[in-house]
């Protein structure tokens, strides 16, 4: 760090005053007086900055779709300045680990004025819940850290003792060390794909190619995905790279989105939730002209033709004849499709033509289209027609469907990963495979295990109002009485009343029980609504941690301030409220954070010069494990300890000739009898009955099992009155709620700074806002079955007619007078509607729009913080 | 020395808005206060849409109307050839901003004074990239010598596109790889 | 707040230069006319209008800095001009009072005050006209200071030495002559100005005019009222001196200023820079 940087310190600035002053609640930002010294330009101030300042590698810890490397410039205990990934030259193939806009403003999320700074209680909330309907508008009280400690633990027993565990609602670590409570499942990120992929394939297209054998690729279809603005870091730049090697994009999205802007050769309109029709339509073209892989299909799969049926299915519930209707009377032709899906026919067949013909391919898929309801069609259909390609198992060519975050552009082998925390797993009694950890039902637990107590996200709120939930399984209706929200984490997110479908429901629920506790960072929506709230510690103020993103890097994150205000971390907290449940605090955490630390570093381990084998990566020597007070052997890796700290991330460098690129399945392609898949028949499975009979299991909608197109709840088709004649009806238009660039989900969505850059607003395709005499800036109202907000108007070409957006994420601001959110919380919008495999169908809903006549909105970047004390 | 500035890379850019915000924060900057930003301009009719994206900053012009203009001399030439501001010496009279085709520099409501790019000269003499160039994800934004930056990007780079006013007034020191779009001054866009 | 403190500082000083031009013609035609009243309001209106100007800057104990670029910047020039104005009006008050028999200094230093007035406009004006705002640029700016110097000035000279010229007849030809002349030009002027502005490809241009358009109330009653304000002083000098007349001259001074002041305050709120921008 020899050349610090910076003029930019130009005063000295004292830690104790800052938090004063942002106590006071002063300024947005109470860093004033430090950063930049715009004077004179220059750097006599550089000696001031190397004396006081320090780059410490700062964590990056959201659900944000990515990891990156980030430090932050530490001057007296305050951050005063960020940066990003600056170790080793910048090229294509061993790429920077470039963080995003969000990662950059993260010193004005931690630091800024609206932190929770003490631990609070609503006014009116009492044992037993008080006067509940006041969540959410009541009063804050500022209390000391002993009473909320006392007041929580007090509750919380009183609830087990009176009700049993099956009556809070929530997990974490000491909640399952205290006997547990019921599990909120479903599928939140990756929509219907998870089950889809566990019986299709096996997991088998779940992973990519590596990194740099997508420049291997003539065609690349990105199907649902934007890149640009939903994985953020490297990713758009290695699909750059694909491009400038010569692979052709097509992406299929109703918006052209920055990323179609940017690497589109060709777009493919598609109205949202009718993809399957799309596919459909081009499974016709193919199979009408022959163009399909029939030698693959033979070989790889079964289900696709009545000959190749897997045992024990009803040959005529083959693809080939669905699609050809041959059964049910219906061709899948591509005009069929087009009536629903919005391309035209003629691009529908060039769009299956270019597929079929061009080789090596690439078709992958995001989540969004799956984030629909019965959204398992779609996987069905996409991963169908990618595999009559053949494009499976060789260089440059994959049918992927991971196209999440460093899944977009990266696959292979993970060359480098952090060992394990050493920590043991704390199992939920009540749900037995639930561990706990981060949010992403599918992979959190299998709910159709018959012990598995718990609910679909989407049936939360039921439950809780009506006493009862959907049992997996075939269990009935199960009765329960849910009187405690549990929400004590650490820095992984869960803001679910703000992220779960249908908002209105959700407040009400929250103002039936007897309590709600959190913990949290910002006064989130959950927090809003809760009754005490305790103050956390971001992880800029913890003891380290390894992050691990795509495959080729890690990063250490180690503390970079001292806990801010009162702030405490979630093992703090769960150690003090152990003590007074009568538990022990030693069993629940075993060992130290440091100890944790320590751990994931020794057990470190990179890729081998073999390219198959993996090797310790940090050397630790005896006076590594002095200095740093914790329990371990010396060892021999690739890199001090120290010298890794210090970069704060290890990557491994790359080169297109080197010994570490894989292609997914190219062992089964090959020879698919010997290197079986682990679905039922061992092949790619087009038709599926484990699937089908899986989706049955949970109890909420069913699938055939092969991929079919029936009008989805809230979908295209129902934005009409009357279909033959085509006339609107009520809810006219089809929103998607799309990923948004402020976010990473609900989170860093107050500061506002990144408020300035992304303004929430309400999109729409200009001719249909005329039609309606609507104009850019207007402020309007939108309204759906479930409940309706007002957004500031933006007028577009880019949308698909039709078709509206708001970004998912922002912090409802519910006006309980008129029932009118304004800050456009897209869960607002969304109901919460029982599908497949509790995948929340956000992307198939719809709404109507009209110009608001109430007081018009104000840019959100102009908005009051939420700084209580 | 030759003349310093800007290269962007607009058939590359995203649109990610990484180089505002580093910008931001590097310069510790308010809601309201830009040093450089990124504009979104759309044209045409679904399906059938172009556009593009611009990250602007201070173009530290050759013939800078702000330095022509300022009555204190606190808008004034470096060494280098970049537009550097005085803040010592600024009144707040905001002659700049009106002067300023570009509309560049930015009152700082809380000092009085005005603020705009200082092409991050303090991390420069410390022989690094600006913030805003090393924040770049894709990595679009240069900045450099002139004629350097020329010769390592091509001949077909302008400084002055459709929305941008006519680089014949001050004669910014930028380089824009610009798409079809951007060069069309017929091609009707708005910014969205 | 803005808007206003430009347009504060603008008019007053544009008038006291104005009724110094006149003062100093009127020195010219009759050495014993002393013109008290116009030579002291406008010294006041400098000094408001200097003040004002304050106002408009972030640091305003800092603004002795103004006056370090004289060689490039026209704000700089004009800050000169504008001290060097104030400073000799000052010094003609000064006098009147502890020197009236000094007859020939105060000519002189009226006569100097209206020079530099006159350059001072000058300045003024390429300020705006050599900005990057469309709006601005055109010669209309100039031709509008000046018009509204010499209209305020006259009348409001008119106003305040109403006794000492009754009897002056080619002081009042001059006088209807000048805010004829004033009106016109500005007409003449500004007419073209706004339908090249609407005929530009700049984008600003546009903003501008739908500014404008917006307040185009405001910018009917500037027009109203300056007309009035001229029309109702040329109709009026012909005519002896009488109370009527007294209240036709404050009528069209009110009418005029109050046209001049609006459209100034249009001036500056119509204000957009040329194309896009970082604000
Ligand atoms: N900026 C930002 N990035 C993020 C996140 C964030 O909150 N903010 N979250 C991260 C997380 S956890 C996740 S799961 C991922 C999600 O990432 P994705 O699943 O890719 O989700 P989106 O970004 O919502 O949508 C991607 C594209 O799909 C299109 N789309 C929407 N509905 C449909 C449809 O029915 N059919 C078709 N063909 N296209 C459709 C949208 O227009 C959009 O362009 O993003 C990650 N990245
Ligand atoms: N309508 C609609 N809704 C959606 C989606 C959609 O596409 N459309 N996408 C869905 C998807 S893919 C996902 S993954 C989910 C994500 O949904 P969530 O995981 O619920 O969302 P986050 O915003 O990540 O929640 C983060 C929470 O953690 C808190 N927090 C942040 N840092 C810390 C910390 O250090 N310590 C503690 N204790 N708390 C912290 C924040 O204040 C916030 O309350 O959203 C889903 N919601
Ligand atoms: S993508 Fe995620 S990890 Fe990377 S900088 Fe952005 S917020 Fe941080
Ligand atoms: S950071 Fe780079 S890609 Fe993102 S907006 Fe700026 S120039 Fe464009
Ligand atoms: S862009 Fe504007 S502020 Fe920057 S040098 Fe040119 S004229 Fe001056
Ligand atoms: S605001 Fe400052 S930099 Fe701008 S012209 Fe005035 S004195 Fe010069
Ligand atoms: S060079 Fe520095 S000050 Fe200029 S735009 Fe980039 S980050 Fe901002
Ligand atoms: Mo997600």
């Amino acid at each position: 760090m020899g050349n610090l940087i910076n003029g930019v310190i130009n005063k000295k600035l004292s830690r104790r005053k800052f938090l004063a002053a942002s106590a006071a609640g002063a300024a947005s930002l109470a860093l004033t007086g430090c950063g930049n010294s715009l004077s004179s330009v220059g750097s006599t101030d550089v000696a001031v900055a190397e004396k006081e300042g320090k780059w410490v590698t700062a964590a990056c810890w959201h659900n944000c779709g990515g990891r990156c490397l980030n430090k932050a410039l530490v001057v007296d205990g305050v951050v005063v300045r960020q940066k990003t990934d600056d170790t080793h030259e910048d090229s294509p193939d061993y790429p920077q680990q470039r963080g995003c806009h969000r990662g950059r403003a993260q010193r004005f999320h931690v630091f800024g004025a609206d932190r929770l700074k003490y631990p609070m209680k609503r006014k009116h909330w009492e044992p037993g819940g008080g006067k509940k309907e006041l969540r959410g508008r009541d009063e804050w009280v500022r209390i000391s850290w002993d009473e909320a400690l006392d007041l929580v633990a007090a509750e919380l027993k009183r609830i087990k003792e009176q009700y049993g565990n099956k009556s809070i609602l929530g997990t974490s670590r000491l909640l399952n060390f205290y006997g547990g409570g019921l599990v909120r499942w479903g599928s939140s990120s990756s929509g219907a794909w998870g089950v889809v992929q566990e019986c299709m394939t096996g997991f088998f297209s779940w992973k990519a190619n590596d990194r740099l054998d997508w420049r291997n690729a003539k065609l690349i279809v990105l199907w649902g995905a934007n890149p640009a603005r939903s994985s953020l870091g490297n990713p758009t730049y290695n699909l750059l790279q694909a491009k400038k090697a010569g692979a052709k994009f097509i992406i299929v999205d109703p918006l052209v989105s920055p990323t179609v802007r940017l690497l589109a050769d060709k777009h493919i309109p598609c109205r949202p939730g009718t993809d399957t029709a799309l596919l459909l339509g081009m499974a016709y073209h193919m199979i009408e002209n022959n163009l399909h892989d029939q030698e693959f299909l033979d070989r790889c799969t079964v289900g696709f033709d009545a000959d190749h049926m897997p045992e024990g299915a009803d040959p005529k519930e083959n693809f080939k004849d669905y699609v050809l209707g041959t059964y049910d009377g219906v061709p899948k032709t591509p005009e069929w499709a087009s009536e629903i899906c919005g391309a035209a026919p003629q691009l529908i067949r060039e769009f299956a033509t270019e597929i079929a013909t061009t080789k090596p391919m690439i078709f992958t898929s995001s989540f969004a289209p799956a984030r629909t309801y019965r959204g398992q069609q779609f996987c069905q259909a996409f991963l169908t027609v990618g595999w009559m390609t053949g494009n499976v198992g060789k260089p440059g060519a994959g049918v992927w469907t991971m196209n999440y975050a460093p899944g977009q552009s990266y696959g292979g082998k993970t060359l480098v990963r952090s060992g394990s925390n050493g920590l043991p797993p704390a199992v939920n009694p009540l749900f037995p495979d639930a561990t706990y950890g981060p949010y992403d039902g599918y992979r959190w637990a299998n709910p159709t295990n018959p012990d598995a107590h718990g609910m679909a996200y989407c049936e939360t709120y039921d439950a809780i109002l009506k006493g009862e939930y959907t049992g997996t399984n075939g269990r009935g209706k199960v009765p329960c009485d849910i009187r405690l929200i549990w929400l004590v984490r650490d820095g992984y997110g869960y803001n679910f009343l703000n992220q779960s479908s249908d908002i209105n429901k959700g407040i009400e629920a929250f103002r039936k029980v007897d309590f709600v506790v959190t913990n949290d960072i910002v006064l989130s929506t959950i927090s809003k609504y809760a009754d005490i709230v305790l103050p956390a510690t971001t992880e800029w103020e913890k003891e380290g941690k390894i992050y691990q993103g795509n495959p080729e890097a890690i990063f250490i994150a180690e503390k970079v301030v001292e806990p801010l205000y009162e702030a405490k971390t979630e093992e703090w907290i769960d150690r003090e409220l152990a003590k007074r449940l009568g538990l022990n605090p030693d069993e629940i955490y075993p060992i130290s954070p440091k100890q944790q630390f320590f751990n994931s570093l020794a057990g470190a381990q990179v890729i081998a010069e073999d390219g198959e084998n993996y090797e310790p990566l940090v050397t630790i020597t005896p006076q590594d494990i002095q200095e740093w007070n914790v329990q371990g052997e010396p060892q021999q890796g690739k890199i001090a300890l120290k010298d890794l700290l210090e970069q704060g991330v290890y990557q491994v460098p790359r080169s297109p000739k080197d010994n570490l690129t894989v292609v997914q399945g190219e062992d089964f392609v090959r020879d698919p009898e010997a290197n079986p898949l682990s679905t039922k028949s061992g092949k790619l499975e087009i038709h599926c009955q484990a699937l089908s009979d899986k989706i049955a299991l949970y109890g909420l909608t069913t699938v055939p099992p092969i991929a079919k197109y029936e009008p989805p709840l809230d979908g295209y088709e129902a934005t009409f009155e009357d279909w033959e004649s085509k006339k609107k009806g009520k809810y006219p238009f089809q929103l998607i709620t799309i990923h948004y660039g402020r976010r990473s989900h609900s989170t860093y969505d107050n500061v506002p700074q990144l408020r300035e850059a992304y303004p929430q607003e309400f999109m729409m395709n200009t001719r249909d806002a005329e039609a309606l005499g609507l104009k850019e800036g207007d402020t309007v109202l939108i309204e759906s079955a479930y409940g309706k907000c007002i957004r500031l108007l933006s007028l577009s070409e880019t949308l698909m007619p039709g078709v509206v957006t708001l970004g998912e994420g922002a912090w409802v601001e519910l006006d309980e007078e008129t029932g009118i959110d304004k800050a456009g919380a897209t869960n607002i919008l969304c109901g919460a509607r029982l599908s497949g495999q509790g995948e929340e169908p956000w992307n198939t809903t719809i709404v109507r729009v009209e110009k608001y006549d109430g007081e018009p909105l104000i840019p959100d970047a102009q908005w009051k913080q939420r700084i209580i004390f | 020395m030759g003349q310093k500035g800007f290269y962007f890379n607009m058939l590359e850019c995203k649109g990610c808005k990484a180089c505002q915000i580093a910008c931001k924060d590097k310069n510790d900057l308010k809601v309201g206060e830009l040093y450089r930003k990124v504009m979104n301009f759309e044209g045409g009719i679904y399906p059938n849409v172009g556009g593009f994206y611009l990250s602007t900053s201070c173009n530290h012009c050759a013939e800078a109307k702000c330095v022509a203009g300022c009555p204190t001399g606190a808008m004034h030439y470096a060494e280098d050839g970049t537009v550097q501001h005085n803040k010592d010496l600024c009144i707040g009279c905001k002659y700049c901003m009106w002067n300023c085709p570009y509309s560049v520099p930015q009152y700082l409501e809380d000092k009085n004074i005005i603020g705009k790019c200082d092409t991050c000269k303090d991390l420069r003499d410390a022989g690094e990239n600006p913030a805003c160039v090393d924040a770049c994800p894709m990595r679009c934004l240069k900045f450099g010598d002139i004629d350097e930056l020329k010769k390592e990007y091509g001949t077909d780079l302008v400084n002055e596109i459709s929305v941008l006013p006519s680089a014949e007034a001050t004669k910014p020191s930028l380089l824009i790889k610009a798409n079809v779009y951007a060069l069309d001054f017929n091609y009707k866009v708005k910014e969205v | 707040m803005e808007h206003l403190a430009l347009t504060i500082f603008s008019i007053c000083v544009q008038a006291a230069i104005g009724i110094m031009i006149f003062v100093a013609i009127g020195r010219l035609l009759n050495k014993e006319k002393i013109f008290k009243n116009a030579t002291i309001a406008a010294t006041v209106l400098g000094i408001v209008g200097a003040v004002a100007s304050l106002m408009h800057l972030g640091k305003p104990f800092s603004a002795i800095k103004a006056l370090y670029q004289f060689g490039s910047s026209w704000l700089s020039r004009e800050i000169w001009f504008t001290a060097i104005f104030i400073l000799l009006a000052i010094l003609m008050v000064v006098l009147i009072y502890a020197k009236p028999q000094n007859k020939s200094a105060i000519s002189g230093l009226a006569a100097a005050a209206a020079v530099v007035g006159l350059i001072d406009v000058f300045f003024m004006a390429a300020i705006y006209s050599s900005s990057s705002v469309p709006f601005w640029q055109s010669i209309a700016t100039l031709v509008e200071f000046y018009a509204a110097t010499l209209s305020m000035g006259a009348i409001l000279f008119l106003l305040l030495s109403i006794k000492e010229i009754a009897e002056m007849a080619t002081m009042k030809k001059i006088i209807a002559l000048a805010v004829a002349l004033a009106v016109i030009l500005q007409v003449a002027a500004v007419v073209p100005s706004l339908i090249a502005l609407g005929a530009s490809s700049s984008a600003a241009a546009h903003s501008s005019l739908a500014i404008l358009g917006n307040m185009a109330v405001a910018n009917a009653f500037k027009w109203i009222f300056i007309l009035a304000g001229a029309l109702l002083l040329l109709w009026m000098v012909k005519d002896e001196l009488s109370k009527l007349v007294t209240n036709i001259v404050l009528s069209s001074t009110i009418l005029l200023l109050v046209g001049q002041i609006v459209g100034r305050y249009l001036f500056y709120a119509a204000m957009v820079v040329t194309g896009v921008g970082l604000s």
